[in-house]
């Protein structure tokens, strides 16, 4: 409060320095006091005046109160801190004089005596009150002017709970607002920027990461949020590629039905030998492209169910004699020998049908290239059980081998029927939603293909 | 005079078959591959006029076979491509490619294409013409291009640009006009000549660092430091 207090006091001394200046200026006339005049002016600029003659006797005085202000018009700041501080002034202000040295012995009092006014501040009682004198000579040189006002110190003692509470409001608003600024920084701007990043998303269908390092539960919102749109955009740029791939791969087939037609209608001959190939090229397009499709329509379907199927313990043993009776059934694989090699069962945990599935397709790519027998080995390492389906034919070579697991690429030998070009990719997807995998092994079996089924054993 | 010699390496043998035809139609002797080993060894054996191939192939995939034919051979080369994205096509061209068809496309189409680069290999081959220009020797008839002393292997297509651009220097070629000459009536993006001139000063700074002969006339063409 001291900087209200030195600005509280300076301002009582400056109104009382000019107030004096001006009662000075109006002099005489005040002096002699035979009409209500210096009251007026008194109670008007909220001074407490008394006229001394040249030894010091008051001879004349008005309102104490006005001295205090609470009795004259008060602006409305003071009004303000009225109501915090009290009013100004002391009630015992006159109590207060009698203290005081008389008159004539008082410093401002005898130096205006001697003709130049003098001022002075007055404590009372400690810290609680401070009395501004000034006492200026009075313009006929017959007497002193003698003026003193309050400064709110004076009332503190008596307002200490108003005070207190207005510290206790003050200081009630400011941690409100620091608890506001708070909410507002750790609270509502990370909301504003989780909001803000899914808009953007929304509208662009892309965006960066949100990132907030936090670890409460806003944290964790974004940590999922950005999850959540990792995964949706993986989904999105896997769903694109699978796409791509697709129209890629259905435009060779495309190609030749093109070509065809302009032959049809372009060729000057077109000879039965001719009419055959042309035949032959096209219906190949089409069984190519309804392959495609069905294999595209069978991977998105597990795409789809996949994540959802019922999973359970699933005996390895089982599942190769599944594989193994269903291959041996073919007519088309009378002259392959199977063999399986499974000394011990094994359990993992998934879902049967697709698990069979992955292991049919690895036997039915294994029969195309063998020349005579396939073999199904199960073996463990570490927590792994591994599938591995050998064939003794001609092996991956060097140039396919980073090729066979792309979407669509086929190399089956002419006389066989051609393949889809999924059916490692749905090993692939089968194997990653089981959290397994399917490998080529670097160092098969002496000349033949060495594909391996990796998954996790059943606890 | 004998027919030209077209091998053509894609791994769909009925598009092959039918292409066969449609080539063997249009006046040009075909030798096929089924895949990239397959069609290297075919253009060992005898080296064709000009090459078709795929793309994507099982074995040597298309980029890798052009690669390898560029390392010793000129042959004009288009490819075969079903990826419609730029970069694809200009990575094709980059490798040495003169010329790229995209699947599905019209026979007639790729016959236009095979013409147009046999038409390259053949401009100017009865002209006896020489050029030398500050170290850069060029002579048309032999399509023999020297910097100094060291030769630089150009193809048809590349060695015609920088014919047609040093053959007048300082003057400005657009781009319309260096396509139309190079490629007659058949339409080429502006990024396929971008990428040849990229490949001409590729090949002559590999021999002289400092040739900076072939200016870019930013939004128009290219010409030749006068």
């Amino acid at each position: 409060m001291g900087l209200y207090d030195g600005w509280s006091r300076g301002r009582v001394q400056r109104d009382v320095q000019s107030i004096s200046t001006m009662l000075s200026a109006q002099g005489a006339r005040a002096q002699r006091g035979d009409d209500d005049s210096l009251d007026r002016f008194s109670r008007e600029h909220a001074v407490f005046i008394r006229v001394l003659d040249r030894h010091g006797a008051v001879v004349r005085q008005t309102d104490p109160r006005y001295g205090d202000g609470r009795v004259s018009r008060v602006p409305w700041f003071e009004r303000v801190a009225d109501f915090f501080y009290g009013p100004q002034g002391a009630p015992d202000l006159l109590e207060y004089e009698r203290v005081l040295p008389p008159m004539r012995e008082r410093a401002e009092v005898q130096q205006a005596l001697r003709g130049t006014p003098g001022e002075l501040w007055r404590r009372p009682d400690a810290a609680k009150m401070f009395v501004f004198y000034r006492a200026i000579p009075s313009p006929d040189g017959d007497g002193v002017f003698y003026l003193s006002r309050i400064s709110r110190r004076s009332m503190l003692a008596l307002y200490d709970l108003r005070y207190q509470l207005l510290k206790l409001t003050l200081a009630l608003v400011v941690s409100a607002l620091i608890v506001s600024l708070w909410v507002t920084r750790h609270i509502v701007s990370p909301l504003v920027r989780i909001q803000d990043a899914c808009r953007a998303y929304l509208k662009k269908g892309s965006g960066a990461p949100i990132v907030l390092a936090r670890r409460d539960e806003i944290g964790d919102l974004s940590r999922d949020l950005d999850e959540l749109t990792r995964r949706l955009q993986g989904w999105a740029a896997h769903t694109r590629q699978v796409t791509a791939d697709l129209a890629h791969d259905l435009k060779s087939p495309l190609s030749t039905i093109h070509a065809s037609a302009e032959l049809l209608r372009d060729s000057a001959m077109l000879d039965d030998d001719r009419r055959q190939r042309i035949a032959t090229a096209v219906s190949q397009a089409a069984a190519h492209m309804s392959r495609s499709v069905q294999a595209m329509l069978t991977l998105a379907r597990l795409d789809e169910s996949l994540p959802t199927e019922q999973r359970g313990v699933v005996s390895i043993g089982d599942l190769v004699a599944r594989v193994s009776r269903e291959f041996q059934q073919d007519p088309r694989n009378s002259h392959i020998r199977f063999v399986v090699d499974c000394p011990i069962d094994h359990a993992v945990f998934g879902v049967a049908e697709r698990l069979a599935q992955a292991i049919h397709n690895l036997v039915d790519n294994a029969a195309t290239f063998c020349r005579e027998t396939v073999t199904v080995r199960v073996t463990t390492a570490a927590s792994d059980v591994i599938i591995a389906i050998l064939d003794d034919g001609p092996g991956v070579s060097r140039g396919n081998r980073d090729k066979i697991f792309t979407r669509f690429f086929s190399v089956r030998p002419p006389d066989q029927e051609p393949g889809s070009g999924l059916g490692l990719a749905i090993v692939h997807a089968i194997a990653q939603a089981h959290g397994g995998r399917v490998e080529l092994a670097e160092d098969g079996e002496p000349g033949g293909a060495c594909f391996r089924l990796v998954l996790a054993l059943a606890d | 005079m004998a027919k030209p010699k077209v091998l053509l390496i894609d791994d769909d043998r009925g598009l092959v078959d039918l292409v066969s035809i449609a080539l063997e139609d249009a006046g040009f002797t075909v030798d096929r591959a089924h895949d990239g080993k397959a069609g290297w060894d075919r253009f060992c054996a005898g080296p064709p006029d000009l090459v078709v191939l795929d793309l994507l192939m099982p074995e040597l995939d298309g980029l890798e076979l052009c690669r390898r034919i560029r390392e010793q051979h000129t042959t004009p080369v288009v490819m075969l491509t079903s990826r419609d994205d730029e970069m694809d096509k200009v990575l094709g061209l980059d490798m040495g490619a003169d010329d790229y068809v995209t699947k599905p496309f019209s026979t007639r189409e790729l016959i236009a294409r095979i013409r147009a680069a046999l038409r390259r290999v053949s401009m100017g081959a009865a002209s006896a013409e020489v050029l030398e220009i500050r170290g850069l020797r060029l002579d048309r008839s032999k399509r023999d291009v020297r910097v100094g002393e060291t030769r630089v292997m150009l193809t048809a297509t590349e060695f015609e640009l920088l014919w047609i651009l040093a053959s007048r220097p300082g003057h400005v070629f657009d781009r319309d006009t260096l396509m139309t000459v190079l490629y007659g009536e058949i339409v080429v993006s502006e990024r396929t000549l971008d990428t040849f001139v990229k490949r001409v000063r590729r090949k002559l700074r590999a021999v002289e660092p400092a040739f900076d002969e072939l200016e870019t006339v930013r939004s128009v063409g290219y010409r030749y430091k006068e």
